[in-house]
């Protein structure tokens, strides 16, 4: 047995190990588990089955610039124009999750404006009853010891107080992003009707409004929209970017997050999700795709609704790299319909929807994508799951 | 409850703690693996009365790696239940040192290093096999593999010299 064999050897004995090691409790305790996820699922409420709460919770959270749970105590905070980043232990696979959606905006636009601590608690208060619901508690903040700036995000001290039923979020804690001045009051809402997506003042008014950030002087990179989708890139004059990934299926009639629905089908629609971040952080969680970087994945989160054929709409907002510059993708789906993502300086849009069909839930599906450059060049193809 | 529900109860309290451990071993975190176990088996439910009975388990296996494959994808739609960082002594049974390294070493993995590195030096599937059951491309799994095998040996501290060293000792039934 060669050294290299060996070692292998050695290394599944102590996975082995590892495994054994782990206390799973009883059967029976599993078997309960998953009658109570059921039920939960089957009643349409919210449980307490921590996947849905915590990823949910997350959804909201995250797009209504609230955190739950990242373990961020004893991170430094930010230097002066840098971006606040939370998960900085990278040891935690929800900061990792999270990190998504915890670069706010406040420092990165380049407009930081420092709010007295008061002002941060008010305007969380206000945000934080804006997304799960109206209630007597005000926001307490913590573990901040420096100036508080809008677009900072900042620990909840006391959530576990609120009445945010249905979710039992008692294993959590929340945050907030510190909202721009006069912004607090919409966010975590859409107006409804979503605007065209070639509607450049209406998408900035729409994405700002969710995210509580004025964004009247970026530019609309890319954006694409479906009949109640919206997806763009923004990107600011000092370069930062926003994704922007609206769908009206989860809002309910003030154009917030209908919480109940969200939990009764997750997978039924998406949620919507704003942020502003940098560039690089594109680049830094892109992923391969043959000859190509792509952020997120170009099947572009088209819902996995397996086994069997189904309607994928697709929602996502992202970038592409590669060794030529790309002007368009097309997904053909598995009618043979071509549905055109636009691209514009590397940043992508798309919210159109598809046909697609997988044998198993999670496998992928068979979408096929071309990926074109200049004159309609053909830079790449490949199939869904490459 | 119908029929094919009780048949899943039935089948979860006779294997929770294998899926459990599986799920542990594809997330780094065992309540993030529970919650694998959870949502793999909701998405199962629709198709249970048209598994072969002797192949339910490695059709649930089977989604719970694709799941923690495609976490990524759906980042919005993952995480762990209770958000601890470290495990708890209900976690892991046994403590010791080299569980404790290893556990940590496997957890910093990115997630897809981490599906294919189980899967490939624990579970002993082929790339071939790999690749089929994620549905991605052989490189893609060779790539990862390689990259979640060195960033493991680094993190650990691992040369081949110490391996064959700790081998021996298991060999001659000493504590690793």
């Amino acid at each position: 047995m060669s050294p290299a064999d060996h070692e292998a050897t050695q290394l599944r004995e102590r996975l082995d190990r590892l495994a054994s090691s782990v206390s799973a409790g009883s059967g029976e305790e599993g078997a309960e588990l998953y009658r109570r996820s059921l039920r939960r699922r089957r009643r349409r409420v919210a449980g307490t089955t921590a996947l849905v709460a915590a990823a949910t919770a997350l959804v909201v959270g995250g797009a209504a610039t609230w955190l739950p749970a990242v373990n961020d105590d004893g991170a430094p905070r930010p230097q002066d124009g840098q971006p606040p980043v939370a998960g900085q232990d990278g040891a935690d696979a929800r900061a990792q999750v999270l990190a998504s959606v915890d670069d706010p905006g406040g420092r990165t636009a380049g407009r930081t404006v420092e709010v007295s601590r008061a002002e941060a608690e008010r305007r969380c208060t206000v945000v934080w009853h804006q997304t799960w619901g109206p209630s007597a508690v005000a926001v307490k903040l913590r573990n901040n010891s420096g100036p508080w700036f809008e677009g900072d995000a900042v620990k909840i001290a006391n959530a576990r107080q609120f009445d945010y039923s249905p979710f039992d979020v008692s294993n959590t804690d929340g945050r907030c992003v510190i909202p721009q001045a006069g912004l607090e009051d919409a966010v975590g809402t859409v107006t409804l009707p979503l605007p065209a997506y070639d509607d450049a003042a209406g998408v900035r008014a729409a994405c700002g409004q969710y995210l509580g950030w004025d964004f009247s002087d970026w530019q609309v990179v890319v954006a694409d929209g479906a009949d109640d989708r919206l997806a763009a890139v923004l990107r600011s004059p000092d370069g930062y970017i926003s994704r922007c990934q609206l769908d009206s299926w989860s809002l309910d009639d003030r154009g917030a997050v209908d919480n109940d629905k969200v939990f009764a089908d997750p997978d039924g629609g998406f949620v919507p999700f704003v942020e502003i971040t940098t560039p690089e952080k594109f680049q830094d969680e892109a992923d391969a795709f043959g000859d190509y970087q792509t952020s997120p994945s170009l099947v572009l989160r088209c819902q996995d609704q397996a086994p069997g054929q189904w309607e994928a709409d697709c929602l996502g907002a992202g970038f592409v790299s590669g060794p030529e510059p790309i002007e368009r993708i097309v997904i053909t789906d598995v009618t043979g319909t071509e549905h055109e993502i636009p691209v514009v300086d590397g940043w992508l849009a798309f919210a159109g929807t598809v046909t697609n069909e997988a044998d198993a839930p999670g496998a992928p599906g068979a979408l096929h994508l071309t990926v074109y450059g200049a004159d309609d060049t053909v830079l790449a193809e490949y199939d869904e799951g490459d | 409850m119908t029929g094919t529900e009780d048949d899943v109860s039935s089948f979860v309290a006779a294997r929770w703690q294998s899926l459990v451990r599986y799920g542990f071993m594809l997330t780094g975190d065992r309540a993030a693996g529970e919650d694998l176990v959870q949502e793999a088996l909701l998405r199962c439910l629709p198709a249970w009365g048209r598994l072969d009975p002797h192949g339910v388990e490695a059709y649930v296996r089977k989604v719970m790696a694709r799941l923690a494959w495609k976490a990524r994808r759906h980042p919005l739609r993952m995480s762990s239940s209770s958000g601890q960082a470290e495990p708890t002594t209900a976690d892991i049974a046994d403590t010791s040192s080299e569980q404790s390294d290893l556990r940590r070493a496997l957890k910093a993995l990115p997630a897809r290093q981490r599906v294919v590195l189980v899967l490939r030096y624990w579970q002993d599937l082929s790339e071939a096999e790999i690749a089929e059951l994620l549905g991605c491309r052989q490189g893609t799994v060779k790539s990862r593999a390689s990259r979640a095998y060195a960033q493991l040996r680094q993190d650990l501290d691992w040369s081949v010299d110490t391996a064959i060293t700790n081998d021996t000792a298991v060999m001659r039934g000493d504590a690793p």
